[in-house]
């Protein structure tokens, strides 16, 4: 599905992604996991060309989309939230959700042919369905900007749903929510967003990824250190040392 | 009273011109949040284009109005190819800067074609105006409000119930999460910069056949009037174009009634001053300067 071929990204003297070689197949959920500074949302923004690789390959589907525009990555079935949000605040909650499915095909400018407002009807209502599953129906026309955040967060949630695209990146969906909201969380990403998708996850809530993660990398320092059963790789030495230091590692 | 009445219906027919132009300025800085100096002398390219159509091939009205509109859409594609594609997103000074050198090369091209200082163009209307009660309008007074009409129903339709609406709206607001949903900002701005050439093409077309005559002074005039009628209203808000246009058009109006012309733009930068001072997003456009205020605050 994806696979990155010796991915390298660096800021200046900084290597935030350091010959990154790794794979992610069909339908999977991969946790990928690592300090504050690993390069998480870098690989992220690589593989969706917020910026590009300085060197290396990127594969979906076998098609290289190393050079690849941010929009033209997104039109191919590559999704991603955002640790900080990026939702249109002056926008409705369905109006959200709408502008997410804009490149897809047959979601066409003007809807002069009956055809056209056919898909539009189609579209409209996968928007619809795409809110009752994050539960957010209720407040479909109210502003982005209105909700709290919980709500925003499955808002990018809804926004993924009504793309249905093939591979996802999740990045902290969790982040600044309590332990409940957490867990709601946890469960609509297991029952709504992974299946039939390749799932990935940055978290540092490791009970989110230990129940929806079959899979889990682990960076550091830009380097991929563990790759694996969540359960193997949680207690290998080089993961409690990048997360702990070394002396916790050796006790 | 019938005096006041009078004056300010002429003043809304010009200030809907205004209003249009302003949509055009307003249409590529809410995409862009960068403002295109060169966009009257644009409008008057493409108004020179069509008086030299009227001149030199003796064309009809209806085919200067068509020659007029597509000379300026084609002249805002160079614009934006020039100084807002070629520039990156974030030097807004350069792509003002780079308009300003373009709006000096269009006045020389201008020039060029025709190098007289006023030609004539052809008026819409044979005969002047109607009759209602004791007010008189003009037929391209009421043409020019009639069209403004329509084109703002237009954009809102195009704004709030196409795809490519939506996408506007989207890049106007965030064109670093648009790109996320597949919109690509690059063909959304060239298309804002398309209608809004056109919006500017209908505005200038509308004036110039009210007026009759064409100068290359009228660039510098349609920059002017719709940037204070875009500022009275407020930056970057739709309705707030509208509103700036129609009010600008009616103070205009009505200070050239009661004071005299000489006074007339004088009253109009005093009261664009008077707003900025006690509201300084313009009337509408209050959100805009708040937001920047915000960002600020952030940094």
């Amino acid at each position: 599905m994806l696979n990155l071929v010796s991915v390298e990204k660096r800021f200046g003297e900084l290597h935030a992604l350091s010959e990154i070689t790794i794979s992610f197949g069909p339908n999977e959920t991969v946790g990928l996991i690592g300090p504050n500074g690993s390069g998480k949302s870098t690989l992220v923004n690589v593989v969706t060309a917020t910026y590009g690789p300085d060197a290396g390959q990127i594969l979906f589907r076998g098609t290289d989309i190393t050079s690849h525009e941010a929009h033209r990555i997104s039109r191919l079935g590559i999704a991603r939230t955002f640790q900080n949000l990026r939702l249109f605040q002056r926008m409705t909650v369905i109006g959200n959700v709408e502008a997410a499915q804009y490149g897809m095909p047959g979601n066409v400018f003007f809807r002069f042919r009956p055809d056209d407002r056919r898909n539009a009807r189609n579209f409209r209502q996968k928007a619809e369905w795409a809110l009752e599953q994050v539960g957010l129906q209720d407040v479909r026309n109210r502003l982005a900007s209105s909700l709290p955040l919980p709500q925003l967060r499955r808002l990018e949630i809804a926004r993924i749903l009504a793309r249905d695209p093939e591979l996802v990146f999740l990045d902290e969906p969790a982040g600044g929510m309590t332990p409940t909201e957490s867990e709601d969380m946890a469960r609509l990403i297991a029952d709504c967003v992974a299946p039939n998708r390749t799932c990935i996850v940055i978290e540092h809530k490791m009970d989110l990824i230990a129940h929806v993660c079959a899979r889990v990398c682990v960076l550091n320092a830009g380097q991929l250190i563990a790759d694996g059963d969540p359960e193997e790789v949680f207690v290998l030495p080089t993961v409690i040392e990048a997360y702990l230091g070394r002396a916790a590692a050796h006790a | 009273m019938i005096d006041f009445i009078q004056t300010t219906l002429d003043g809304l027919s010009i200030g809907s011109a205004y209003a249009l132009i302003a949509l055009g300025f307003t249409l590529v800085f809410g995409v862009m949040r960068r403002i295109n100096l060169s966009y009257g002398p644009s409008i008057m390219l493409g108004a020179f284009a069509g008086t030299w159509a009227f001149v030199t091939l003796e064309a009809q009205p209806w085919l200067v109005a068509v020659v007029t509109i597509a000379g300026t859409v084609a002249v805002g594609m160079y614009v934006e190819r020039l100084c807002f594609w070629a520039i990156r997103k974030d030097a807004a000074i350069a792509s003002m800067v780079s308009s300003f050198v373009i709006w000096m090369q269009l006045e020389e091209v201008a020039t060029i074609l025709l190098p007289g200082r006023t030609y004539p163009y052809p008026e819409l209307f044979k005969f002047g105006g109607i009759d209602i009660g004791p007010y008189f309008l003009r037929m391209e007074h009421v043409t020019t409000l009639a069209v403004a009409m329509f084109m703002l129903v237009v954009l809102r339709l195009l704004l709030y119930r196409t795809r490519f609406g939506l996408a506007l709206r989207a890049v106007s607001e965030s064109s670093e999460a648009a790109v996320y949903m597949g919109i690509s900002p690059v063909r959304i701005t060239f298309w804002a910069f398309v209608f809004a050439s056109f919006i500017g093409g209908v505005a200038g077309y509308l004036l110039l056949a009210a007026d009759q005559q064409v100068t290359p002074y009228f660039g510098l005039w349609a920059t002017f009037k719709g940037l204070i009628a875009m500022m009275l209203g407020g930056l970057g808000s739709i309705p707030g174009a509208i509103v700036g246009g129609l009010l600008l058009g009616v103070i205009e109006a009505h200070t050239q009634w009661y004071l005299g012309n000489a006074v007339k733009d004088l009253t109009a930068y005093l009261v664009l001053f008077l707003v900025l001072v006690l509201r300084p997003g313009g009337l509408l456009g209050q959100g805009i300067v708040e937001r920047h205020a915000q960002a600020f605050r952030r940094i």
